[in-house]
């Protein structure tokens, strides 16, 4: 059994992922954002590559607020992985 | 009242629409942000930009300002608020963001203007690249903008 999540990406970490978004079907043990992205670090280098020589933290949502790594997942669930944010 | 749009706004227009909206206001406190042709002057990376460019995530930045316009509501007695942030591609001194705010008194205006400013730059999913003749150079968070929102205890 599985899923599949719509994955967004913005500013830098849209450019680093040379995409804005894409779908991705995770098997259903992939419970929690923490799971996502150990999934997508193994899958994709571009993410493992943001994720670790990244010069600021990533941060993530879920279904447009702001999420953890102990934030839980759902088939069609919007996820967006993005840098710190600057307004104003 | 919030909006996020590509044009621009005009601040004489939006302080008249605060003042009709606001009924017996005694104070109206208005802020306005503009892009800076010089980033970091007085440094060796000191640099002249030609356009800024503003990108966001739709939905979610909606959400996060009124978000941040309720926390203001909750935390003073306000008449009226409103907050304009542009997006898209911006030249130097082209406004960027506007926050007007209304109440009875002016502590509660100056304050809660203050407060939200101080979330925009933080809590709402907006980024800044800064562009110059090369490829540009995407706007980094501040520790001074994490120190902002400590003074709200938050």
């Amino acid at each position: 059994m599985s899923f599949v999540v719509d994955i967004f990406y913005f500013a830098s970490v849209r450019e680093a992922m040379d995409c804005d978004r894409e779908k991705i079907e995770l098997p259903n043990a992939t419970a929690h954002i923490s799971d996502l992205v150990d999934l997508m670090a193994v899958q994709n280098k571009k993410f493992w590559q943001v994720q670790n020589t990244g010069v600021a933290p990533l941060l993530v949502s879920v279904n447009q607020e702001l999420a953890t790594g102990d934030t839980a997942i759902s088939e069609g669930d919007e996820v967006a992985f993005f840098p710190p944010m600057t307004g104003g | 009242m919030i909006q996020v749009c590509e044009h621009d706004f005009d601040i004489g227009l939006e302080y008249e629409n605060i003042r009709e909206a606001s009924g017996d206001a005694g104070a109206i406190v208005t802020f306005s942000g503009l892009v800076r042709e010089f980033c970091h002057p007085g440094t060796e990376s000191m640099k002249s930009i030609t356009s800024l460019l503003l990108e966001h995530y739709p939905g979610m930045t909606e959400k996060a300002l009124q978000k941040i316009e309720s926390d203001a509501r909750d935390r003073w007695d306000l008449l009226d608020i409103r907050i304009i942030h542009r997006v898209g591609l911006l030249k130097p001194q082209d406004q960027i963001v506007f926050v007007g705010t209304a109440s009875a008194h002016r502590v509660a205006a100056f304050e809660s203007a203050s407060f939200i400013m101080d979330f925009l730059k933080s809590n709402a999913p907006f980024w800044k690249k800064e562009n110059d003749n090369g490829e540009g150079e995407w706007v980094q968070s501040r520790d001074t903008d994490a120190q902002a929102l400590r003074r709200w205890s938050v």
